[in-house]
């Protein structure tokens, strides 16, 4: 678990939840910390010795004043009323929002913000048990929140905010409309030379600009091309690379801010800004990578199609190709291919074939309305096949799962990366707006979208990536000779 | 100048179809409605035997508060046009809408797979349109949909102001006097006359109705109706200017006689921005009636 990774946002939970342990590249074998039960732990537990810390570090970054959850969670009087909701919702994990399948797959994160198991049966129990106060002296002090403006969720993990604030173009929302996409550009300011990003956060730059911000994909365009960085939605706060690997930042770079803005019942103003953690003047990360590059589930980049990057950042963007380029055959799927009958389930499956040797550091889905689950495979040159991740979709969490280093797959040349989309176009799917329509692909929140984002860094060199297998394969016999403490 | 809500017909052509139509008497509109049709597996297309799905691309708002429903249709064959006439095999329930709707349906377009919004049907209470269903037969098979009054399904119309789209203004030049803009299916009361065999041009002025220049505008040609096979030249088009208006023209080769309806599509920009967002272009059709050669 990263620390100081937002104060709130993710906590330290060590032996408390799950203990992953990693073998070669990426197979997880999960020792479960056995919770005690709701019932076993019901009968001394209260609300200010036990509960009240849970909520602080999970829940109160968006419960409270201010924030745009719709109720606050800060003290008894607030929660009390809410219990039967709060056993619901933690009982079924939908809050805090942490759409990733935690039954298969890779389950440690930089950025996990679900509860333990330890944390939903203190819940749990404490409801179950009347969902008494307890002793008011036992309530620990209340968060002391950093105001909106200087609310860097990254800042503690690096130590100091952004080193480069760039603010967008203010674009007005008009009250009533539809959905506007603007694409909205600016100057990166004072840079003398090539410079490499660490880490990067996006964040509406005002509290009214959050109710108006469904997500934006940034860019940095420069004398080689474009290249995305810090692509953001709902749930996303941003990216942190690997500590030898950085996305590059050259003098006269500008950024394209592509924001999707919906409006509401009054103009807005909308404002972003986006904020890159860079590496020391003059230091060149090991490994350079392109960020999140897309991977359409209704389309693959097929066998022999690979093409090199127009950017010199690495494979091309936009396409929705992952790496490599899109067939001019009719007959090669595409990602506008896309069709859901009515009243149906559908599954779509893209396949890549990875040409060198990969790192992959993020994953981000994305779906529309009727998405219900994405599953990222990889089949590796050997004939082993592993699910990496499994991502239950939710239009509302649109999450970057950003991966703890000791478990980013390292994936071979050579390795099948396979990216499979289910959707739900039934009325069981109760975000469905209309069961009886043909679905396709489209921009609208109504049409369909297919893709995972994957955060990855390619390696040219075969020496370079043999390296890190070994490094891996080091600190996992470290971490497997250690005792490993269950339920802690 | 006839609007073509389905109250007020093609003229004609389509008021013979409609008689012929309301001859097989179509079962109620909820009959039609898609039932449940299990999983599906991407990988629809294929070059040859497979069906044409028809679709509800969204509503729109007109000036007068009156209503616009958008269809158009996947042909999932990308070597195959497909032809299905009127009639029991091609039919928009309830009847009075019947007839709007194509009988030609061009094999999947290379660069955007789908043609969008091909005709438009009018309401003045968008609370018909779920009853409103488009239905082909194709391989023995049936396809349907319906219209939906979902607010999910609204589209911008003649503008975009966050991406800068805006539906051209498009007139036939030497055959009218007005300009047109939008979407909503509108036929003239003129009619072009052809020969078989002889290429009949089609010229056309598009302008920017702001007066600003006009960048890209994609120029796309489609047979909505008729008995034969219509060639183009050329079909689909994209010109760049930076003037404010431009003239072109198309020809249209016909191999058979008879009574046909012609479809142009202008589009502001790039056809994945205009189709992916639904805005905006402007559909015109144009009549032709076709002589055998002399």
């Amino acid at each position: 678990m990263l620390k100081g990774f937002g104060r709130f946002r993710c906590v330290v939970r060590g032996t408390g939840k799950a203990l992953g342990v990693v073998l070669a590249m990426g197979v997880v074998v999960s020792v479960a910390a056995v919770p005690a039960t709701a019932q076993e732990a019901a009968t001394e537990l209260t609300f200010t010795r036990d509960v009240a810390p849970i909520l602080q570090q999970n829940c109160q970054t968006c419960h409270r004043e201010g924030s745009f959850a719709p109720m606050p969670l800060t003290t008894y009087d607030e929660v009390r009323p809410f219990t039967p909701l709060i056993r619901d919702r933690v009982e079924t994990r939908a809050m805090p929002p942490w759409p990733m399948d935690h039954t298969i797959g890779i389950q440690e994160f930089k950025n996990d913000i679900s509860l333990s198991d330890e944390e939903i049966a203190t819940i749990l129990g404490w409801i179950d048990s009347g969902a008494p106060m307890g002793d008011p002296d036992d309530m620990p002090p209340p968060v002391e929140w950093a105001a909106f403006e200087d609310d860097w969720q990254y800042e503690e993990h690096f130590g100091r905010p952004p080193d480069i604030v760039i603010v967008s173009p203010s674009y007005m929302v008009p009250a009533n409309e539809l959905d506007h996409w603007p694409n909205l550009e600016t100057s990166v300011p004072g840079l003398t030379g090539d410079r490499w990003i660490r880490g990067v956060e996006l964040r509406p730059a005002d509290p009214d600009t959050r109710y108006v911000f469904h997500h934006a994909n940034p860019s940095i365009i420069d004398e080689l091309g474009s290249v995305g960085v810090g692509h953001s939605a709902a749930g996303t706060v941003g990216y942190i690379f690997p500590d030898d690997t950085g996305q590059a930042l050259r003098p006269g770079a500008r950024v394209r801010f592509g924001m999707h803005l919906f409006p509401i019942d009054r103009d807005v103003n909308a404002v972003l800004q986006l904020g890159f953690w860079l590496y020391p003047e003059g230091e060149e990360p090991e490994f350079v990578t392109p960020g999140e590059v897309i991977h359409e589930a209704s389309q693959s980049t097929g066998f022999g199609l690979e093409s090199l990057s127009r950017t010199g950042y690495g494979p091309a963007r936009g396409t929705g190709g992952g790496r490599g380029g899109v067939s001019t055959d009719p007959q090669f799927p595409r990602q506008v291919d896309l069709l859901i009958p009515p009243h149906s389930t559908a599954t779509f499956r893209g396949v890549y074939v990875l040409d060198r040797p990969a790192r992959i550091h993020s994953v981000r889905g994305h779906m529309h309305l009727r998405g219900r689950y994405q599953v990222i495979e990889a089949v590796y040159p050997d004939g082993r096949w592993e699910v990496i991740s499994k991502l239950n979709w939710h239009h509302g969490w649109q999450t970057a799962f950003l991966y703890e280093d000791h478990v980013m797959p390292l994936l071979p040349k050579g390795t099948v990366l396979m990216v499979t989309n289910h959707f739900d176009n039934t009325a069981d799917n109760p975000h469905n707006p209309d069961p009886n329509q043909w679905v396709v692909r489209g921009d609208r929140t109504v049409d369909e979208m297919s893709h995972t984002r994957i955060g990855i860094t390619y390696f040219d060199s075969e020496e370079d990536f043999e390296r890190l297998v070994r490094e891996r394969e080091e600190l996992l016999a470290r971490i497997v000779s250690e005792p490993v403490q269950a339920g802690g | 100048m006839v609007r073509l809500p389905g109250r007020t017909g093609l003229g004609p052509v389509a008021a013979a179809l409609w008689f012929c139509l309301l001859a097989f008497s179509p079962v109620e509109a909820q009959n039609r409605l898609p039932s449940a049709s299990g999983d599906w597996m991407l990988r629809n297309l294929r070059p040859s035997g497979q069906p044409v799905i028809p679709l509800f691309d969204g509503w729109y708002y007109n000036p007068d508060g009156t209503f616009e429903l958008c269809f158009g249709f996947h042909n999932l064959n990308t070597a195959q046009n497909v032809e299905i006439p009127l009639g029991p095999d091609n039919f928009i329930e309830p009847a009075r809408f019947d007839g709007l709707q194509p009988t030609h349906f061009d094999e999947v377009p290379s660069e955007y797979r789908r043609r969008f919004c091909v005709f438009t049907i009018h309401l003045d209470d968008l609370e018909e349109a779920p009853a409103i269903v488009w239905t082909l037969r194709v391989g023995g098979q049936t396809y349907s949909v319906p219209g939906s009054s979902s607010v999910h399904y609204r589209m911008d119309e003649l503008e975009q102001s966050s991406r800068g789209n805006s539906a051209p203004l498009v007139r036939f030049d030497g055959l009218e006097e007005r300009e047109h803009r939008g979407r909503m299916m509108v036929l003239d009361d003129w009619t072009v006359s052809a020969t078989v065999g002889v290429p009949v041009s089609l010229e056309y002025t598009v302008t920017d109705p702001n007066a600003i220049p006009l960048g890209v505008t994609r120029v796309v040609w489609g047979k909505h109706q008729g008995p034969g096979p219509v060639e183009f030249g050329p079909e689909d088009d994209r010109v760049e200017t930076e003037s404010v208006s431009f003239s072109h023209a198309t020809t249209a080769t016909f191999r058979d006689p008879g009574e046909y309806l012609l479809r142009l599509q202008t589009v502001d920009w790039d056809l994945g921005n205009a189709y992916g967002f639904h805005c905006c272009w402007t559909n015109r059709y144009v009549r032709v009636s076709v002589d055998e050669a002399q």
